[in-house]
């Protein structure tokens, strides 16, 4: 009587490991299922792209993106040369005063 | 070993193997998902480059307009700022001419004088008309006979006053040679001439 009732017992552990290997294979499967149509898609979406492009259309995307950057790459310029300007106003009294006497010396017959 | 124990023995050793299987598993998806990620961006990043071998020119000209315009507006706010240095020196020195005709004290007669020896003697004319402003006219009237025994030539003064702040305009009796020395002259002349040299005394070229 015990010994049907291992026997059972292991009947049901069998039962437990193969549905675990189905569960583990369902795992496997899915993410290779998965990863097949990311990269698909990234070869579908990447052929579209090279065709458009080599129709000349379709890149107003990258242009846009190109235009982002480049007005932030010129904001910065815009920003450098502001400070240049603001640099270049601080004279100091001295250096004006310099300046207009020699304006002054050259206007002036000696 | 009772039932019991055999029977608890072989559920613990299966759930060890199942929870194995499935870690195993998960594992293996995880790296087959990661490597399609990367695979993914591999294919993206190649794209990428490959249109921008084919639409290069224009994303550098996209980039070219922009930031240009950008480098462009910031050199001329660079020049304008300059400029407005200088204007302040310029104008500075033009009060202080004006200030000293106004005032019309010796030295500001002494420089006159030099103003009409200066255009004489570049003239080399026997003869020469002297115009000027109202204010001028009256020690000029005085002055220019004097004037005329240092340098070799006769003075006429010009009854007819000129718009300037100070200075002199000499010209031949016939106006074929004339010789404007008046003080806006001058300074507008220098600034002409000499605006690198006050732009390097200023610090600013």
């Amino acid at each position: 009587m015990e010994m049907k009732r291992v026997l059972s017992m292991g009947s049901r552990l069998q039962k437990l490991l193969v549905e675990a290997q189905a569960e583990a294979e369902r795992m496997v499967s899915e993410a290779q299922k998965q990863a097949d149509e990311m990269i698909e898609a990234a070869r579908s979406e990447s052929n579209r792209r090279r065709m458009r492009a080599q129709r000349g259309t379709g890149l107003e995307e990258m242009l846009a993106e190109e235009e982002k950057k480049a007005e932030k790459e010129a904001a910065k310029v815009s920003k450098e040369y502001d400070e240049q300007v603001e640099e270049l106003k601080k004279i100091p009294a001295e250096k004006t005063d310099s300046a207009v006497e020699f304006v002054l010396k050259e206007v002036l017959p000696q | 070993m009772s039932s019991i124990e055999l029977e608890a023995g072989l559920i613990e050793k299966a759930v060890e193997e199942r929870n194995a299987i499935l870690e195993k598993a998960e594992a293996r998806a995880k790296r087959i998902l990661e490597n399609a990620r990367q695979e993914e961006a591999r294919i993206r990043n190649d794209t990428e480059r490959h249109l921008r071998t084919i639409v290069g020119s224009e994303l550098r000209a996209v980039h070219d307009r922009i930031v240009g315009r950008a480098n462009l507006d910031g050199r001329k706010k660079i020049m304008e700022a300059k400029m407005e240095i200088l204007d302040d020196v310029f104008n500075s020195a033009r009060e202080k001419l004006e200030a000293m005709a106004k005032e019309g004290g010796e030295d500001y007669q002494e420089v006159v004088k030099k103003l009409v020896s200066e255009a004489a003697e570049a003239m080399g004319e026997d003869e020469l008309i002297v115009s000027c402003n109202k204010a001028d006219q009256v020690f000029l009237k005085k002055t220019l006979s004097g004037l005329s025994k240092e340098i070799d030539a006769s003075f006429k003064l010009d009854s007819k006053p000129v718009e300037t702040m100070g200075g002199v305009i000499v010209k031949n009796p016939k106006a074929t040679k004339v010789y404007y020395n008046t003080l806006e002259g001058r300074l507008l002349k220098v600034r002409q001439s000499k605006a690198s040299e006050v732009a390097e005394k200023l610090g600013v070229i």
